[in-house]
């Protein structure tokens, strides 16, 4: 099963997949060029990788988008193959939830695959609550919203869970 | 919860997207620092009922609406003692004037377009500001002449007006992206006639270069144009693929397998099926883990 990371920059996409693989996600951190470089001087030009073997011939899967803000290839490679997906978005940068808006307007358009948002840094400063970032992504219909888990990347704990959150969820969509 | 930032994190037209789709109700208020070298900063504040601005106005005494009323020259000595109380009150100044026949529907639509119209429309100006939202207030009835407006029709009329679009620069749709229309009918919004023949053309298909051609317009003059119509939540835009990162990208692309033994180049195969097995000892390892 193949599972997709997307979100915003510095959302926490690559610390959450390294929190949970099994093996050593591979480093595709770059030099961060543009403005990426304002908010991380480093960050994912590809993609990255990690998976979870439970069985024989049994894994999950794991893949992030790359951090910089435009749609390339890879994105559709990625997403063309994936089953589900987490949307991750940083809940004190209100200045990347129109980037969030867009990259699920990209997704949504291009594939039909369920999908989950993962609210992380929640306990920064200026962080906007649950219900206010689902807002400001354009959900207005409560009985017509994805599943909102909120998250820590570095804690494997919430990020299993948020995992786990997102396969029942693709379970009850089937 | 108070929201707060800095405009140039979330803009206005954003903030205002998100007033008026969450049908929000309380008090929003602008910092314009950039008068701040001055000995005040320059406030803004705008009430909010359900999504529509009810009134604006740049300080918190209850008598902004009072003072336009008597600038005109509308208040008499004989009815100050009356409106007075109506403001201790906290009644709604507006509706009361009007059916004491003090005030006539036309003058207090002119009163709503000096309040509200060209104080909030020149907001979309500040460059650098702050903004803070607050729910949980009362909302001052005595500053209301009882016409509302939805906060994105506000929107679109400053955004009309705006000259100066570099703050706003980041936040506009990319050339090669598709607007898709989210009407089902009408619009809702009165809209000028080249809104309405980008709106025609949102059909997922054209990119915004290739509106900007059959328009015969400069594609910046479309993505500001496609801009008005996202943040009143008629169009949505979709993003393309970027050929321009193709050859960048390729040095760096990880090869990966459905096989988790190994690593070989991703096949451009289907989406494989899942079985509910497999699903089921997924959710149990997981929660296992947990």
């Amino acid at each position: 099963m193949r599972l997709v990371v997307a979100g915003t920059v510095g959302a926490g996409k690559s610390t959450f997949i390294r929190t949970v693989s099994e093996i050593d996600v591979v480093d595709t951190d770059r030099r961060a060029t543009d403005e990426t470089a304002e908010i991380k001087h480093k960050t994912t030009v590809a993609m990255d990788f990690g998976r979870l073997t439970f069985g024989p011939n049994m894994a999950l899967h794991i893949y992030g988008t790359p951090g910089q803000q435009r749609f390339d290839f890879m994105w559709d490679i990625l997403i063309r193959k994936a089953h589900a997906f987490i949307l991750l978005v940083a809940a004190h940068r209100p200045h990347e939830f129109r980037y969030a808006r867009r990259i699920l307007s990209y997704m949504n358009r291009r594939v039909q695959i369920p999908y989950i948002i993962g609210i992380t840094h929640m306990d920064c400063e200026g962080a906007w609550s649950s219900e206010n970032i689902k807002l400001a992504l354009g959900f207005v219909d409560e009985t017509n919203q994805p599943p909102v888990v909120v998250l820590n990347a570095e804690e494997r704990e919430t990020v299993v869970k948020a995992i786990v959150a997102l396969v029942q969820y693709y379970i009850s969509m089937r | 919860m108070a929201i707060k930032g800095s405009l140039s994190e979330f803009s206005l037209p954003e903030i205002f997207q998100f007033l008026d789709q969450g049908q929000k109700t309380g008090i929003l208020t602008i910092r314009d620092q950039q008068n701040s070298q001055e000995a005040k900063p320059i406030f803004r504040h705008i009430w909010l009922l359900n999504g529509r601005v009810v009134a604006a106005g740049d300080r918190l005494d209850n008598r902004g609406l009072y003072r336009l009323i008597e600038q005109r020259g509308w208040i008499t000595d004989a009815i100050r003692p009356e409106i007075e109380q109506l403001i201790k009150e906290n009644a709604p100044l507006g509706l009361n004037l009007k059916s004491m026949g003090i005030l006539q529907p036309d003058q207090l639509k002119l009163l709503f377009s000096i309040q509200v119209l060209r104080q909030v429309c020149s907001l979309f100006q500040v460059e650098s500001g702050q903004f803070r939202f607050d729910a949980k207030v009362d909302l001052p009835k005595s500053e209301m002449t009882g016409l509302s407006l939805p906060a994105t029709e506000t929107t679109l009329m400053g955004l009309r007006s705006l000259k100066d679009w570099r703050i706003l620069q980041s936040k506009l749709p990319e050339a090669n992206s598709t607007l898709f229309n989210l009407l089902s009918g009408q619009s809702p919004l009165r809209l000028d006639h080249q809104e309405n023949q980008v709106l025609s053309l949102a059909d997922g298909v054209l990119n915004l270069k290739k509106i900007a051609d059959q328009l015969q317009l400069p594609i910046p003059k479309i993505q500001q144009i496609a801009f008005r119509l996202i943040v009143v939540g008629l169009v949505e835009e979709v993003p393309d693929i970027d050929v321009v990162g193709v050859t960048s990208t390729n040095e760096n692309m990880l090869e990966v397998d459905a096989d988790p033994s190994d690593r070989g180049v991703m096949s451009s195969s289907a989406r494989t099926e899942i079985s509910n097995s497999f699903l089921q000892s997924l959710v149990g390892f997981l929660q296992h883990k947990v």
